[in-house]
């Protein structure tokens, strides 16, 4: 990857269709790629083993100081249950791809969308409670109210939740988080911790 | 690695331009943009840079004469609308609110009606922003969402007004890092009692609009769009240079705080 010093307003032409591919930041018109925020532009070549002939450079423009994170279908969203029904979770999405949004969007799990298997027998309340933390995927821009995200996926589901009696939940299972303060285990869809985060609590204690 | 042949240096556009130029060249007329505040507080010890208005996603302030805007963008967010169109494209709200002490004549502030008045002047402006912005916006980018400019009037001369607010917009727009298509321009150039507004995208050589308020033959509006092309050029290079080294200045400053 190689960063630049040259920067760019919307609008700058960058250069011809057939000597990069066009990334985020940047759009294609008239077989050419124009800029379409402020920022730096950078390259990034791809690499030359992965198979097919697409080995034309990336060319984006960065900005360091300020990036916008916009709910898209495919990325990764953080949120917070609001609310429990018998056919499909609310809540609240609050982080898109670990950039926090500025006005939190509302968000929607269905009873199909919790578990990859058994998804007829799934039971909304004892896979997720009210303010459970989820990490989910965004699958479709839904209806009017809310996004439709999905958490049929082992590493994605509640990544941190309380108790009744309100202590931290610690995860013993892909099904089963204990309270430290009660000793009880209550039923949570967990998400299945990833390394990186596992290798940080290991320096931690 | 090497960049492409014929990529080009964004820089050319903004070589050797200070603001005063303009000056001279835009007869007599002041021109000041600013998109960001940088802030020095407690000697060295903060340093932080600062939007001009803090709560919002970007900001500018615009002085153009004695015209003196400010715009504040807030989203792209969450929209109530539930209509189809909103659904695959994002939205354009606009509010424009004039100062007590704008004009000449003081508003009563308690006396301005803020019911919706379809015929009154700060609705009008509004469509005219939308009409000049919306060719210009990556609007299917923000699926679901609204995009909120607001703009307050500090101060109007009766000539610049309309161009003020549409730069002072995109100013905000691309401080707000929303996608554009390009940078939109507009000059209003003023003759006796007819007002000429051309809103420009000088690297699409588009025109998004032209209001025209008065009576003219199609020779000299021939002859005030060429002028104001011109003069829409000068002032995308000013945007193009005041953008950039606001640009300079975060990363420096984000170099300091690493």
């Amino acid at each position: 990857m190689s960063s630049s010093e040259y920067y760019c307003v919307p609008g700058d032409r960058l250069c011809p269709c057939d000597r990069a591919t066009a990334g985020p930041g940047t759009y294609e018109k008239q077989n050419c790629i124009y800029a379409s925020i402020a920022g730096t532009i950078q390259l990034t070549t791809v690499d030359q083993s992965s198979n097919n002939s697409d080995k034309k450079p990336i060319i984006s423009v960065i900005r360091q100081d300020r990036s916008l994170a916009v709910p898209s279908v495919g990325s990764l969203a953080y949120c917070k249950i609001t609310n429990v029904t018998s056919r499909f979770v609310r809540c609240l999405v609050f982080a898109i791809n670990n950039q926090p949004l500025k006005t939190p969007c509302h968000g929607r799990i269905t009873r199909e969308n919790i578990e990859s298997i058994n998804k007829d027998s799934v039971v909304c309340s004892t896979k997720f409670r009210p303010d459970d933390i989820v990490l989910a995927r965004i699958i479709a821009l839904g209806d009017a109210n809310a996004y439709l995200l999905s958490t049929a996926e082992e590493n994605l589901g509640v990544i941190t939740a309380r108790s009744v009696a309100g202590g931290k939940l610690i995860p013993i299972s892909d099904c089963q988080m204990k309270c430290p303060m009660t000793n009880t285990v209550e039923p949570r869809k967990v998400a299945k911790i990833q390394a990186d985060l596992t290798d940080e609590v290991s320096k931690l204690t | 690695m090497e960049q492409p042949d014929e990529c080009f240096d964004p820089l050319q556009f903004a070589v050797d331009l200070n603001l005063s130029d303009i000056k001279n060249v835009n007869l007599d007329e002041n021109v000041f943009i600013s998109k960001g505040l940088i802030n020095q507080a407690n000697g060295s010890s903060s340093i932080e840079s600062k939007s001009l208005i803090t709560q919002a996603n970007g900001s500018s302030f615009i002085e153009l004469s004695a015209t003196k805007v400010t715009c504040a963008i807030y989203g792209p967010r969450e929209t109530s609308s539930t209509s189809d169109e909103s659904y695959s494209k994002c939205l354009l709200e606009t509010s424009i609110k004039f100062s007590p002490f704008a004009r000449q004549h003081r508003i009563d502030p308690l006396s301005v009606q803020y019911d919706n008045d379809e015929d009154c002047e700060e609705s009008e402006l509004c469509s005219r922003l939308e009409e000049a912005l919306l060719p210009c916006i990556l609007l299917h980018k923000y699926p679901k969402s609204q995009i909120d400019i607001i703009i307050d009037v500090i101060e109007d001369d009766g000539q610049h007004l309309l161009s003020a607010i549409i730069l002072s917009a995109t100013v905000a727009l691309i401080d707000a890092c929303i996608e554009l298509y390009d940078t939109v321009v507009a000059k209003s150039l003023k003759t006796n009692d007819s007002l000429f507004t051309l809103c420009y995208m000088p690297n699409l050589a588009q025109v998004s609009c032209i209001f025209f308020d008065g009576e003219a033959t199609p020779n000299y509006l021939d002859e005030l769009t060429d002028e104001a092309v011109k003069q829409c050029q000068l002032l995308h290079k000013a945007i193009c240079k005041v953008v950039i080294s606001d640009l300079k200045s975060a990363a420096a400053l984000n170099r300091k705080i690493v």
